[in-house]
């Protein structure tokens, strides 16, 4: 499927519904004259000066191949290419080798969450967040003098990430964030550790509740802003709709501070 | 105290997603239209635009998001 792609410069759109749209996607979305009230998902090909050549709606149902991900990635690849019929299409250029990540371009956090492996083959790919260094936060976590207690609340963008992908329903929020975090500065350097174990709960359905554990190590360099690396893992419960457990599966975030 | 740094150092690294784990962040991506639009331009290149709805949460397929 990448392949497919790589002709193409790749972009998106997200919203909660079509009276999302900004201008710009609500032309495009227009001009594709797709039908339906509820577009759950779409694709659009434009040409280098922005015409619409292709519009259309994937058939994407995961029930429908057994979450068979290897099926889905064929099936969707056959759409693709059937997709793509008939367009004049330039030579792929050479594009880096290396992944473009989503970044910061001022200083702040970016945050790799994963999901271990499941029965629905949910997010096999990486959710990457970024999230701005804010004066508050920064002033969070300062190296202290002395050992010190942080609430949630002090801590609640950087926790605000730890959201876990593949949840169906709710608003994409939480219920309460709770925890109590604990900040050392360590004797001699200029860092600091900060421990907690945070525990979440979901606005979904289930009010699907998780904690997990949370060390972040905290750089001071002079004159400049804190660099962190650090991790949180957390088992999460996956519910059925009639509210029982089907599995438990490893959340794992990575944190890291950028630009490096 | 230094070994409890390189330790979460070493747990960072080992959670950290490199590589294969990656291949979705390897098409070449631009944040939002407008930079697609003004990239095709200078670049002669067709855009592809995934467009996506969901009640649930108004994020960024970019990011990994559905």
């Amino acid at each position: 499927m990448l392949e497919l792609l790589k002709p193409f410069i790749v972009t998106s759109w997200n919203g909660r519904r079509l009276s999302d749209m900004p201008p710009d996607i609500k032309k495009v979305f227009e001009q594709g004259r797709l039908r339906g009230d509820n577009v759950n998902i779409a694709f659009f090909v434009l040409s280098p000066e922005g015409a619409v050549l292709r519009a259309g709606i994937p058939f994407v149902q995961p029930g429908y191949f057994r979450m068979d991900s290897a099926a889905m990635g064929a099936d969707m690849v056959r759409q693709l290419k059937d997709f793509f019929q008939g367009l004049d299409m330039p030579p792929a250029p050479k594009i880096p080798r290396e992944p473009t990540l989503p970044d910061l371009a001022t200083p702040g956090f970016r945050i790799f969450l994963t999901f271990g492996r499941n029965n629905i083959n949910h997010y096999l790919t990486p959710v990457i967040e970024t999230l701005p260094l804010t004066p508050e936060l920064a002033a969070a976590l300062a190296r202290p003098k002395a050992t010190k207690t942080l609430d949630a609340a002090a801590l609640k963008p950087l926790l605000s990430v730890l959201y876990p992908p593949a949840i169906m329903d709710g608003m994409g929020g939480f219920r309460t964030i709770t925890g109590r975090f604990t900040l050392e500065p360590l004797p001699g350097e200029a860092a600091a550790l900060l421990t907690g174990t945070p525990t979440f709960v979901l606005d979904d359905r289930n009010a699907t509740r998780y904690t997990g554990q949370l060390e972040l190590a905290l750089r001071y360099p002079p004159g400049k802003p804190l660099t962190a690396r650090g991790t949180f893992t957390a088992p999460f419960p996956r519910f059925r709709p009639d509210g029982e457990i089907t599995e438990t599966v490893t959340l794992t975030a990575a944190f890291e501070t950028r630009p490096v | 105290m230094d070994t409890l740094l390189t330790e979460i150092d070493r747990r960072f690294v080992a959670a950290r997603p490199i590589g294969a784990a990656l291949a979705f962040y390897t098409m070449d991506w631009a944040p939002d239209l407008a930079t697609a639009q003004i990239r095709a331009k200078k670049e002669r290149r067709p855009v592809f635009l995934i467009f996506v709805t969901n009640i649930s949460a108004a994020t960024s397929f970019y990011q990994g998001h559905c």
